[in-house]
């Protein structure tokens, strides 16, 4: 059986951190890419989706406010060469 | 089955070994291999590139997969693929294994094969110790996946150039430092997700994901489905 999610999970490639707002701390989409931009490699333009209840990917803007239990996919530039 | 495969230097060279005894190996159906490369195989690129030869690398992999597979039928096409010679090179029920480094190429084979009713694209690209595979499946007219340009802006509006647009000195100036380690691990990736492709065009398998990224640096993988 799956955990529930106890925060919001945040995927950047093959790489993913999870950020627990249980606080009552606030937090945008925007707010995500600066706090994790380093750590995760996400690119100043990377598309953000979030996953709404019924399963489905949204694409967001950095306005965009979110709480535990969304995950938040930045995605990640194809890699060039090969 | 006709597999098409695109660029042969990082990626594209060390897939064909294990591809080529995967279908050689499986006895089911009958397989033909077309190999597409207007570059040649030079010996600055033996640190991370598989090839015997010197030579345009097309030729150089056909001859050695002729003598390793004599089963097989492979065939060479010397050229970079363009917007002239495209229709010739990718046609209806391709299986299209796309290893090339520019994404105007990416966007060039993308937009092609939308064009058609059944065909399967899968394309790797990396950059030094990360990438990515993305799959395109459209079968009887429809995408079953959305096509590699979905949400990714970088190859729908691609900022470099075809190759075949270059000159020789442009060429050789586009060399980025690779690892040879991350180029196998994109051409692992490209195989495993071939082998779930001809599961689910069979009736056997399903398309559990199409998209895959990998980072060597942290150890990861993270497969998705993306639906448009």
């Amino acid at each position: 059986m799956a955990e529930e999610l106890k925060g919001v999970s945040i995927q950047c490639g093959a790489n993913s951190q999870v950020i627990d707002l249980s606080q009552g701390e606030t937090l945008t989409v925007g707010d995500i890419r600066k706090r994790l931009g380093d750590v995760l490699n996400i690119a100043p333009t990377a598309l953000a989706i979030v996953r709404v209840e019924n399963g489905e990917d949204e694409n967001v803007d950095d306005d965009r406010a979110v709480k535990n239990g969304d995950t938040v996919q930045f995605v990640k530039q194809s890699g060039t060469k090969g | 089955m006709n597999i098409k495969v695109i660029g042969l230097g990082g990626i594209g060279s060390h897939l064909m070994s294990p591809l080529c005894r995967h279908i050689d190996a499986s006895r089911e159906g009958q397989y033909s291999v077309t190999v597409i490369d207007g570059d040649r195989y030079e010996a600055r690129n033996a640190d991370r590139q598989e090839f015997l030869d010197v030579g345009n690398k097309a030729e150089v992999t056909a001859e050695r997969m002729k003598r390793d597979f004599p089963g097989i039928t492979i065939e060479a096409k010397p050229q970079f693929v363009t917007q002239e010679n495209i229709f010739f090179m990718i046609n209806e029920g391709d299986v299209v294994l796309l290893g090339v480094d520019n994404h105007a190429t990416r966007k060039l084979v993308s937009d092609h094969c939308q064009t058609l009713a059944d065909v399967v694209l899968i394309s790797g690209g990396n950059e030094l110790t990360d990438g990515n595979v993305q799959i395109y499946v459209r079968s009887k007219g429809a995408d079953v996946v959305p096509p590699i340009t979905y949400l990714h802006p970088e190859i729908e509006r691609p900022s470099d150039r075809n190759p075949a647009e270059l000159g020789c000195e442009e060429l050789a100036q586009t060399g980025v430092p690779q690892l040879i380690f991350t180029n196998l691990t994109a051409a692992v990736l490209m195989l495993s997700a071939f082998r779930m492709v001809c599961a689910f065009l069979s009736g056997s398998g399903k398309l559990v994901y199409s998209e895959q990224y990998f980072d060597l640096a942290t150890g990861n993988t993270r497969a998705v489905l993306r639906k448009q």
